[in-house]
């Protein structure tokens, strides 16, 4: 705390930490370089746009992203339907209900997803009835076994921000819309529903944006999203410098997404805030 | 279903209120017949009948076969009515309160246990549960889990050409403990934890350093408690740099954080892996995982502390100050052991999914319970489901058994 120089506050602190931030990435950077030089590999970030019989790797990428984007929004819209009624199960009354909804979401939230995925494409997708197994056969099973998994993965933690967005209603709130003559329907509609939903919004988001990274599991059961993408160029070419950064710039593209919508989700659900 | 369906809260002043019936019922009470109820008689009933319902199921033939309600009609029926009566005293005597508890609730709880809602549904929930239990048992590849369970829960360690190191495994176990010892909060079990995750990785380490040799279940213990030591360490410098006046650490670990938590952990499993070894030396891929998966827990880590320390009353940190404290002393003596606290069960969450998490290093070789399980499951298809449900239910056991363990300790602290 020196207050009587001229030097800003922390500056050589603050100068040596950036220094030596910059100084230990560039040497990690040229490690890498060095390192990949030595297995005759050289930095080509040219290698996304160079065309190929079978598509340049860049447009192999962009495919791979948007089958992640379309696993996510399967698994989004599977997770709300399972999720949001699992919530609401587990806040209510009855005991054997809400006990049933906690053991599910016991049960997903201790259990690792990569098991749950291979659960259901190698265990479930065989045993299904031959004519539901066929037409999954035909139309890329595992991505619909990925969905499945991923949804009702999900649902789980939906069923979370559901159960506490419910809980986080005051009780004065229903009181006083009770005591200000609203039926218990119009209390529920008008009343707790608008705070609930609006206090589901954040959380739901965070839950919505997990899931989207981890639709990269699906790459372990063969599906070709964008994590699946980034590894195969690795494996074909070597250049895994360049795959890893074309593969986070995506996931970074994805998580944004997700991000603007749950903004819009916010300012929507929550329309007497001052902004 | 709604709060609005409760009564009015009376206008006299209430004793403290007991906790909601459905959070006394604890898990255990509901899955283990016989275990944690309220009622020691009616638990030792229940117990004797759920058990032997069990055993019967398990060991008549006729009720093996896979389309569990096709044929024996009549055993079937049977065996409905019995599993109600079992789950009727069984969830009952878990429902009825203790007597420590308030006439009110007394009163509530046995409404609520004998209104036909509560038993209808709890008849089409046995009849559900039992058909399921039936199914399971019915799987191909019981005797696949058998011969593998060695396999699954220490990998090539137990082949005979290891058994020299075998005793090493006893290493995984003392990591095991040292995780739940660490969150509970209080000086004396932190100090445990520290020594015991110290001879811990002197034991197991030399089995994963060179030649992998040690696998399944006890490789991904040995991974959630490496990555979260180092994540502690990591976390209360990422949470501070990241609530700094100055603006260069504050960025800084913003840019840390943020990319951590908007990439999939696979990537950077896959990314350090291939790229780290570069940097701190070829044939280190597990200690690159391991810090790879670090960085990545960390910034969870660090995003709940920084919750945490900016909850905190703004006294507490001019207390200190005003006491003579330095930014430094306030901070690591004051304030984040506050905000550690109260985070705990945030802490306990990520530290959960960071042992489920550790299912991923399946993706760069190493044989983790997740990969052992598939290698098994690639040799046998037939047997994959029962396999994956195998390893499903160690996962779930040892997560489960870790939350317990932190939340018992927690509330003890």
């Amino acid at each position: 705390m020196t207050h009587h120089t001229k030097a800003p506050e922390g500056l050589w602190p603050q100068l040596s930490l950036a220094l030596g931030t910059a100084a230990l990435s560039g040497l990690a950077l040229s490690a890498i370089a060095r390192g990949l030089h030595s297995q005759g590999i050289e930095l080509d970030f040219a290698i996304f746009t160079r065309s190929r019989p079978e598509g340049s790797h860049g447009a192999l990428m962009l495919q791979g992203l948007a089958l992640s984007a379309q696993i996510a929004a399967g698994s989004a819209a599977l997770a709300l339907l399972l999720g949001i009624p699992l919530g609401l199960a587990r806040s209510a009354d009855n005991p054997v209900t809400a006990r049933l909804a906690a053991s599910y979401v016991s049960l997903m939230r201790n259990t690792p997803l990569l098991i749950i995925l291979l659960a259901f494409n190698f265990g479930v997708v065989p045993a299904l009835p031959g004519p539901v197994r066929e037409w999954l056969y035909n139309h890329r099973s595992e991505i619909w076994a990925t969905i499945a998994a991923l949804g009702s993965y999900t649902a789980a933690f939906v069923a979370e921000v559901v159960r506490s967005g419910v809980a986080g209603v005051g009780r004065g709130q229903i009181e006083a819309g009770r005591a200000a003559g609203l039926s218990d329907a119009d209390v529920t509609r008008l009343v707790m529903w608008p705070q609930a939903v609006a206090a589901m919004i954040p959380p739901g988001g965070s839950v919505l944006m997990n899931m989207a990274k981890n639709s990269a599991l699906a790459s372990q059961i063969g599906v070709a999203e964008l994590f699946f993408r980034g590894a195969e160029l690795q494996s074909s070419t070597f250049h895994g410098f360049e795959a890893i950064a074309g593969v986070t710039i995506g996931y970074l593209a994805l998580s944004g997404v997700i991000l603007l919508i749950t903004r819009a989700g916010e300012r929507l659900s929550t329309p007497w805030r001052k902004r | 279903m709604n709060p609005q369906h409760q009564p009015v809260q009376s206008p006299h002043p209430q004793p403290p209120a007991a906790r909601p019936l459905r959070q006394r019922l604890s898990l255990t009470a509901t899955l283990l017949p016989g275990f944690g109820q309220r009622q020691w008689w009616r638990s030792v009933i229940g117990a004797v009948l759920a058990w032997s319902l069990l055993i019967a199921a398990i060991s008549r033939d006729s009720l093996r076969s896979p389309l569990p309600l096709s044929e024996g009609l009549l055993a079937n029926l049977a065996l409905l009515c019995a599993a109600a009566a079992v789950g009727a005293v069984h969830l009952g005597s878990g429902l009825i309160p203790r007597q420590a508890d308030t006439a009110a609730a007394r009163v509530k709880a046995a409404e609520i246990a004998s209104s036909w809602r509560t038993r209808v549904t709890l008849l089409i929930a046995l009849s559900a549960a039992t058909s399921l239990l039936r199914l399971t048992v019915a799987l191909p590849g019981w005797s696949q889990v058998g011969e593998n369970l060695r396999f699954l829960l220490i990998g090539p360690l137990g082949a005979p050409e290891q058994a020299a190191s075998l005793w090493r495994v006893s290493g995984a176990l003392l990591l095991a403990i040292s995780a739940p010892l660490a969150l509970s909060g209080r000086r004396a079990a932190q100090v445990a934890a520290a020594v015991s995750a110290t001879a811990g990785t002197a034991l197991t380490w030399p089995l994963v350093s060179g030649q992998l040799v040690m696998g399944g279940l006890a490789l991904s213990i040995c991974l959630a408690t490496w990555c979260l030591s180092l994540s502690a360490v990591l976390a209360p410098l990422l949470a501070a740099a990241r609530i700094s006046r100055w603006p260069v650490p504050r960025l800084l670990a913003s840019a840390v954080i943020d990319i951590s938590r908007a990439v999939p952990l696979l990537v950077w499993i896959f990314g350090g892996y291939l790229l780290l070894p570069y940097v701190i030396g070829q044939g280190r891929g597990m200690l690159a995982v391991i810090l790879a998966m670090s960085v990545f827990t960390a910034s969870y880590f660090a995003e709940a502390l920084r919750a945490g320390l900016q909850d905190l009353p703004r006294g507490q940190d001019e207390a200190a100050r005003s006491l003579g404290l330095s930014g430094t002393q306030t901070l690591l003596l004051i304030t984040l052991p506050q905000a550690a606290r109260r985070m705990a069960p945030t802490l306990l969450a990520q530290s959960i999914t960071l042992f489920k998490d550790t299912s991923l290093v399946s993706v760069v070789g190493l044989i983790d319970l997740t990969s052992a399980a598939r290698a098994v499951a690639n040799r046998t298809p037939d047997a994959a489901i029962t396999l994956y449900i195998c390893a499903a239910a160690l996962y779930f056991t040892v997560s489960w058994a870790i939350g317990q363990m932190g939340e018992r300790l927690q509330r003890r602290a």
